[in-house]
């Protein structure tokens, strides 16, 4: 097996260009659609009326900042209205001692859940004042947030009717997300047709002639391109975070889990298109239909959040690439845990099972 | 000793092999002859535990080897009719692969290596990738791999089809000294008859999936014993002159060639004779007569009524 998987390696050394291409291709759709200033637009620029003094202002920016997926910044006012108009924000916040103003330039979802947050913070903040004045305590304004912040019992706030009504729309990791996890299916689908190519060429049954048993052989076509797809997507996802300043977060473990489950799941899924067609060349006519028709149901060229069509939304469910921008953006965006993408790896896990399974029968019966 | 019993093997619609028998004796060199799509690469493919027969069995010594196909596996040498090797690499890395597949390692490989790469006369560049290769190199480094694990039972398909002269004859020479001086078995297809004349002690013709005849090339060639060819250079096109000819009662068959016509005829009577007569009488002018004794070629047309490379 391991001589199998490191004759990918020198092979893929003499001819990298599908992969480098694809590389390329991914970078350069990521920048066109994503977008390639330097801050995210998730990025709120925040002013503050002169009735708020300079000592507050940071602990405004500290509290709004728990809201995941934005990042507020203190801003000037005129720049901030140029940063909205411009479009690198979608809108800005302006914030006084009684009332809070928006600074509109697109409307976006994530206007509400903004709206939402600055107006509980006012409510609670009124709270707080309120109860200070009634009991004329200066200490006690602490004491309430203190108490606030570890509550006896905790209510938590859902926000609209479900959670799908409101999103938080990054376009910069939506395209980084969608345009990798798409990109990623050629470079994998292509490197394991070297199976397909093998038995052609008749190299395979030299294979089979020898001592290694035939597991080993598929199990060392399987890893390697497994290593490339994951590698494909590392790559990238490091070079946007790196260069191009893309807010991907710190959770590299569970991004690396998901990749790895994701790219088992192509895997499979590779070895099941090439145990259905019989040559290696047909390939290149299946594998940009497969990509490209999973990549619109998955929703990796726009959010799946904002289709409606109910058939639409049940065929996403039998689609890879769903999972993977779901577990993608809820680790990212809403800076969830490992806990609350199990589901969708392990829905991966079993479509990979499947296809291999599958995959492999029809290879063998051939 | 490797042996067939009513092999066969069909796929959807075709019979690809057809109940073929045969044997393989320890040190033979064996011949498969046969037209494209006889049903060779099917069969060898069967031979070499690759193929599941739909009927029939192989044994090695006895035993079955299609269900046990590790009996035979590690002492046979099969070089496919493709070219099965990897194209982006160069010769040296190619056979190194295949030999560390085989479990040589460190200097025993190395020496392997350089060992069959000698033997196809490729040393000197075998470095060099193996898609810039001739086709001929191309050939003698897909023999070369199947060398490495020192096996003793050879199975080649068409290891020179489509190359130069030079180069089959390279190959053709290198098999018979295999053959003769290490004692290793061969199993050699084709559908070049001098070829197989060449090298091989034993011949099985193949045609439609069926073994049609088998013996040793004179044991074939005496089927014809009765008959014999012969060859004519005519200066017209003979087509009212063949006609006649076939009406004979003494002429078999009759078949045209560039020049002319070959017939064939039965022996012991005054043909010849009789052919000028009827030369004459057509007004068609004989440039030159050839009497030929029969060859596999002959074999094969009077078997089948084709010739072999149609
Ligand atoms: N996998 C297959 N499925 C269906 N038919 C096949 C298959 N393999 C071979 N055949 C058919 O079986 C017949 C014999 O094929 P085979 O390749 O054994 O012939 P061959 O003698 O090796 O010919 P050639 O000289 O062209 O190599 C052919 O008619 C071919 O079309
Ligand atoms: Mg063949």
């Amino acid at each position: 097996m391991f001589h199998i998987f490191t004759l990918q390696w020198q092979r893929f050394r003499r001819k990298p260009l599908m992969v480098l291409a694809m590389i390329a291709m991914t970078i350069v759709f990521i920048l066109f659609i994503g977008g390639a200033n330097s801050e995210p637009q998730t990025m709120i620029p925040v002013s503050f009326s002169d009735d708020i003094v300079d000592s507050e202002r940071s602990g405004w920016i500290d509290q709004l900042n728990e809201l995941d997926g934005f990042k507020f910044a203190d801003t000037e006012y005129e720049q901030s209205k140029e940063r909205v108009a411009l479009g690198n924000s979608s809108f800005g916040v302006i914030i006084s001692e009684q009332h809070y103003t928006f600074l509109v330039g697109t409307e976006t979802p994530n206007q509400s859940i903004v709206e939402q947050f600055i107006s509980s913070l006012y409510w609670e903040k009124e709270k707080i004042d309120l109860a200070v004045s009634a009991s004329g305590d200066d200490e006690a304004s602490t004491k309430i947030e203190k108490s606030l912040k570890n509550p006896p019992i905790k209510v938590e706030s859902v926000i609209g009717e479900s959670e799908k009504d409101f999103f938080i729309f990054d376009n910069q990791l939506q395209a980084l997300f969608g345009m990798t996890l798409f990109f990623a299916i050629y470079t994998i689908v292509f490197s394991l047709s070297e199976v397909a190519e093998e038995k052609q060429r008749g190299s395979w049954d030299r294979l089979i002639l020898s001592p290694v048993r035939k597991w080993q052989v598929y199990l060392g076509h399987l890893s390697s391109a497994f290593v490339i797809g994951m590698a494909q997507m590392i790559v990238i996802f490091l070079m946007f975070q790196v260069l191009f300043g893309f807010d991907i977060g710190d959770k590299w473990l569970e991004i690396l889990l998901i990749c790895a489950f994701y790219t088992f799941a192509i895997v499979s899924l590779g070895m099941l298109i090439i145990g259905l067609v019989n040559k290696a060349s047909q390939l290149s006519a299946i594998v940009p239909i497969v990509a490209v028709s999973m990549a619109m149901l998955g929703g990796a060229y726009w959010p799946i959040e904002i289709v409606s069509n109910n058939m639409v939304i049940i065929a996403a469910k039998a689609v890879p690439i769903t999972y993977a921008m779901d577990a993608l953006k809820s680790v990212t965006i809403y800076g969830n845990d490992l806990a609350t993408i199990t589901q969708p790896l392990v829905v991966l896990f079993f479509m990979g099972v499947l296809c291999m399974g599958i995959g492999i029968n029809l290879m063998e019966r051939r | 000793m490797l042996e067939t019993h009513d092999l066969r093997k069909a796929f959807k619609k075709k019979v690809a092999v057809d109940d073929v028998n045969l044997y393989l004796k320890e040190g033979e060199s064996v011949g498969l002859l046969g037209p494209n799509g006889a049903g060779k690469s099917t069969l060898i493919s069967m031979i070499s535990t690759l193929v599941k027969p739909t009927s029939g069995i192989v044994t090695w010594n006895g035993q079955d080897i299609i269900k046990q196909p590790n009996h035979i596996r590690p002492i046979l040498g099969v070089v496919p009719q493709e070219i099965a090797l990897y194209k982006e690499l160069s010769a040296y890395e190619n056979v190194k692969f295949f030999g560390k597949i085989y479990r040589l390692r460190g200097k025993k490989l190395e020496e392997k290596i350089q060992e069959v790469l000698e033997l196809v006369g490729l040393k000197d560049r075998q470095k060099e990738v193996v898609n810039n290769y001739s086709g001929g190199m191309q050939r003698r480094i897909n023999l070369a791999v199947a060398l490495l694990h020192e096996p003793e039972i050879l199975i080649m398909d068409e290891p020179t089809v489509g190359i130069d002269p030079q180069s089959r004859n390279y190959i053709l020479e290198m098999v018979k000294k295999l053959n003769e001086e290490k004692g290793i078995t061969v199993l050699y297809t084709s559908h070049y008859m001098e070829e197989v004349e060449k090298l091989c002690d034993r011949i099985y013709i193949m045609d439609h999936g069926k073994v049609i005849a088998t013996g040793t090339k004179d044991e074939l060639t005496g089927i014809l014993s009765s008959e014999e060819t012969i060859q004519l250079e005519l200066d017209q096109s003979p087509q009212i002159f063949k006609k006649l000819l076939e009406e004979q009662e003494n002429v078999l068959k009759v078949t045209e060639w560039e020049k002319g016509l070959t017939l064939i005829v039965s022996k012991n009577n005054r043909k010849l004779a009789h052919i000028f007569q009827l030369a004459e009488q057509e007004k068609v002018s004989i440039i030159s007569v050839d009497v030929k004794v029969p060859s596999l070629e002959d074999v094969f047309l009077h078997l089948t009524g084709r010739r072999l490379r149609d």
